[in-house]
């Protein structure tokens, strides 16, 4: 083979190679709010958090910029839905590659999973791995390999799952939009908020478990990741707190019953490590939740719930935590305060929507867009 | 064979790919060219074994059985040509004859158990168990039933070396000698999934001779691979997961829709064995090695016996060669002709043309039931054979009345339009045909022609078309415009058959053959219905 004819075969390739990567930035995406969460979490600004917050979407009850409004501390929620306690590690691995922060919070109803269900379900797993670099998905993409699952590839490369968007040029052209504007922003100005007005109301009688110490012992591969976890917490000295957020317990629903079972045994696993547990699962009442109305489904806060715990939780962290935040320049201020400006507006959007809509609303373009028009508050 | 077994060494997966690249690098730098065969028959055999090692068996058994059983022949054939030539002088025309008569006996038997053992071990495993759970449910036992898993590719390479054993027994080729060499025509992986069935004199050599690495070659077989992965990917597996749809629960949908999956398919099954076949011959391609053609633009096809030329030509050479010509040539149909033309009837036209070509349209009749009792056990494969066996009987024995009809009305046959017509009278009966594919059983054939004729409810189909059957119009729309591009293709090969789109797109300048090239590969990227978010469709033939 001549030299020149290797030019242009290279040349092929790499033109196959860059319109394959160009259309998996762009196109080829799941196109969740997970992805673009964590794409944004990526953006901020080197070691410039407070707070990272990491877990399921148990945290998807948590606004960063309504917590910098009240307290003044900025915070991120490295947050994907369904994220099992196995990849909390590498996740936050990842975290501590981009931010120092003063503060983890982790969320521990990914511990509650099971292998049956969450720890390797296929779509949980594509919510995780899409949302995360090459890098880490090498690192995650062991446990992953079942004959249920999608092939290695095909978490290695989403293209391969999501090159079907052609047939959905409206959702093709929403993936390139929302990434395009992130990268116009140069941060996420929702900072990874993401919850709907809707009130599911109470299904049956609330349980009481304020003083319930009742425990159920957690899958055997999710209490090793959880320690091994744990180890790796405690070998690097990191400041962490580990919290559960509330769900809505009720008489006749066994399952969130049985994992608020297991948080207490996770407390006592924590408790054993030597770190911190603060179970909010029992302070509803102090916290404000009202159960009837404060959740859009039996196990996520909405809108009027995340208030509530992010103002609860905002003021632990500052009270009794003591965390002091770090001093900001005052672009970074004039950020913040642009995000708690829009949330604000976020809220007033959202409440706007029919009370019977159960629509979850993150950071599109779209919404942005129509936030961009509503005056300032 | 399960799915998983499938995918370990599919023709579409990165596996494939690597194996493919390994195979070529080792192949090429192998040090002794002489030798060079040992790293196809290995590579074949990795092939073979990653689809399951207890599949290798019955490879095994029907190389060893074919090579020893044509050995035996050869040897027994050679033996007796060297008997009468040492007795050429002294035997008389009687004791040639009857030297003949003993060694044709001995190899005829040879030959016949040789292919009853292979033939029966694919008749065990292809029809024993739907047998035995039909008698189980006739009988009222629903436990009667027995789990086979049908070896990968075992009718591609049993056709193939049972051609082979019946080509040395009738003295058209030597048998070969050196085992690994005769292996490794029978299991070459590029054919084994599906075809095509080469001759051991068009491939063998080819085998076993030296191979360079020559860009043109290779480059012409990846394009080659290219244009299949898009008649597989683009076109045969959208359409298929629609197919699936309409076919397993045909009663919920409308006369018009059946008839419209019944148009969809006759793209889909093309699309899907001609691309894959492309797939096999470019891989060979690439390692130096040139497999006859399987397709010839059989749509353009103006007879249902034209179509069976250019359809699936490789099985259609092996039954003409192996079965028609003995059958329509043989001493009875020799007499049956002699018989008819001697009789008061043979003095009549219709008399004379009916001595002349009954016994080859009963010979006809007799290579598409076995063709379709090939496709597999059940009524609605003997209904495929008989339908396509019938009116090809009936075409040819009607040859005089359907002229006497042209000449009548003066009709120009050779004229534009009636070509079209016939092409499309020829396409409608392939459709027809194709009918046994998509029902479920031979009832359901009758269902599908019935609805398909009398219930056709235009409002309800195109509501069907549009939202039931799982195809966006976007998906529509690729197809369409991927058919046209098949037809394109098919018509410039049709207009002059030397054409090559490979060969005239390498004369065109350096931008505008990677653009296209470019392009196709994007196409396949983009539109190909591969990975996770689809399910992934077999190649239609590797079944058999």
């Amino acid at each position: 083979m001549t030299r020149r004819r290797a030019v242009k075969i290279l040349s092929l390739v790499l033109a196959l190679v860059l319109v394959f990567g160009f259309a998996q930035m762009y196109f080829w995406r799941c196109n969740s709010h997970n992805e673009l969460r964590l794409y944004g979490f990526r953006m901020e600004q080197k070691d410039s958090l407070d707070v990272v917050l990491l877990g399921a979407s148990d945290i998807y009850a948590y606004s960063a910029p309504l917590a910098y409004s009240l307290q003044g501390f900025t915070s991120y929620p490295y947050v994907v839905s369904a994220c099992s306690v196995c990849f909390w590690k590498v996740m936050l691995e990842d975290i501590l590659a981009h931010q120092n922060p003063k503060l983890i919070v982790v969320e521990t109803n990914g511990a509650c999973y099971d292998t049956q269900r969450e720890l390797h379900n296929n779509g949980a797993l594509h919510y995780i791995m899409d949302s995360m670099p090459f890098r880490l998905k090498l690192q995650m993409i062991r446990p992953l390999l079942t004959e249920e699952n999608d092939s290695a590839a095909a978490f290695l490369f989403p293209g391969l799952k999501y090159h079907s968007n052609w047939n959905d040029p409206e959702d093709m052209k929403s993936n390139f939009l929302n990434v395009r504007m992130l990268q116009r922003q140069g941060h996420a100005i929702l900072r990874g908020t993401y919850t709907s007005r809707y009130a599911i109301g109470l299904q049956s009688e609330s349980r009481n478990i304020e003083n319930d110490r009742a425990e159920q012992p957690l899958d055997a591969e999710a209490e090793q990741a959880l320690r091994e976890f744990l180890d790796f917490c405690r070998e690097k000295d990191l400041p962490v707190l580990f919290t559960c957020f509330p769900h809505q317990i009720t008489t006749e629903d066994d399952e969130v019953y049985q994992n608020f079972k297991m948080t207490n045994t996770i407390g006592k696993i924590v408790d054993e490590y030597g770190f911190p547990f603060l179970n909010m699962e029992t302070l509803s009442d102090e916290i404000g939740i009202d159960p009837e109305h404060d959740y859009y489904n039996r196990t996520h806060l909405n809108l009027y719930g995340q208030q509530k715990l992010t103002e609860y939780l905002a003021r632990y962290i500052r009270e009794e935590l003591g965390l002091v935040p770090w001093e900001q320049d005052a672009e970074q201020t004039r950020a913040w305060e642009e995000s708690s400006d829009y949330y604000t507006r976020y809220c007033r959007y959202i409440e706007e929507a029919p009370t019977d809509s159960e629509a979850l609303f993150s950071e599109t373009y779209d919404l942005m867009r129509e936030l961009r028009k509503m005056k300032e508050p | 064979m399960t799915e998983s077994d499938y995918h370990s060494m599919n023709f579409i997966s990165f596996q494939f790919a690597a194996f493919l690249v390994i195979t070529a690098c080792v192949y090429y730098a192998f040090p002794k060219k002489k030798y060079q065969w040992i790293v196809l028959l290995t590579a074949s055999w990795v092939f073979y074994l990653a689809a399951g090692v207890r599949y290798a068996f019955y490879l095994l058994f029907t190389s060893l059985t074919s090579y020893f059983a044509a050995l035996w022949i050869d040897r027994t054939l050679a033996e007796s040509k060297a008997r009468l030539k040492a007795n050429k002088e002294t035997w008389d025309r009687e004791q040639k004859k009857a030297q003949k008569e003993i060694t044709g006996r001995k190899t005829h038997r040879m030959l016949a158990l040789v292919l009853v053992l292979n033939f029966g071990v694919l008749f065990f495993l292809k029809y024993v168990p739907t047998f035995l759970t039909a008698a189980g449910n006739l009988f009222g036992f629903s436990d009667l039933t027995l789990r086979i898993v049908l070896p990968l590719g075992i009718s591609f390479y049993t056709f193939q070396a049972m051609g082979y054993v019946i080509d040395v027994c009738r003295g058209d080729i030597r048998a070969e000698r050196n085992f690994g060499k005769y292996t490794l025509f029978v299991s070459f992986f590029p054919q084994l999934l599906q075809g095509p069935i080469s001759r051991y004199d068009q491939l063998a050599s080819q085998l076993l001779e030296e191979h360079h690495a020559d860009f043109t070659r290779i480059k012409y077989g990846l394009e080659l691979a290219l244009w299949g992965l898009f008649k597989k990917l683009v076109i045969a597996d959208h359409a298929a997961a629609a197919i699936r749809t309409v076919t397993e629960a045909p009663e919920a949908f409308s006369g018009t829709t059946l008839g419209f999956t019944v148009l969809l398919y006759a793209l889909q099954v093309y699309a899907d064995f001609s691309g894959g076949i492309d797939i096999a011959r470019a891989v060979a391609q690439v390692l130096g090695i040139d497999m006859i053609q399987n397709f010839r633009q059989p749509y353009f096809a103006t007879t249902l016996t034209d179509y069976w030329n250019r359809w699936h030509i490789s099985l259609g050479a092996w039954m003409k060669n192996y079965i028609f010509y003995p059958i329509a040539l043989s001493k009875t149909a020799n007499r049956f002709t002699k018989a008819v033309k001697n009789s008061r009837f043979g003095g009549t036209k219709a008399g004379a043309h009916i001595a002349v070509v009954l016994p080859g349209t009963v010979a006809s009749l007799i290579v598409f039931l076995i063709v379709g009792i090939w496709h597999g056990a059940g009524w609605r494969y003997i209904l495929y054979g008989l339908w396509n066996g019938g009116v090809i009987m009936l075409s040819i024995l009607l040859k005089p009345c359907f002229e006497q009809v042209n000449r009548l009305c003066r009709i120009n046959t050779s004229a534009l339009p009636h070509r079209c017509f016939q092409s499309l009278r020829t396409f409608f009966l392939v459709c027809i045909g194709n009918i046994t594919d998509l029902a479920r059983g031979g009832r359901e054939c009758f269902v599908w022609v019935r609805r398909i004729f009398r219930e056709q409810d235009l409002v309800a189909g195109w509501y069907e078309i549009q939202n039931g059957i799982g195809l966006s119009s976007r998906e529509y729309l690729l197809l369409l415009l991927s058919g046209l591009l098949l037809f394109a293709v098919g018509f410039i090969h049709e207009r002059n058959p030397q054409t090559s789109i490979r060969v005239m797109l390498d004369q065109k300048p350096f931008a505008v053959r990677w653009l296209v090239i470019f392009l196709a590969a994007a196409a396949v990227l983009v539109f190909g219905a591969y990975g996770p978010g689809y399910t992934a469709a077999e190649f239609a033939y590797v079944q058999f």
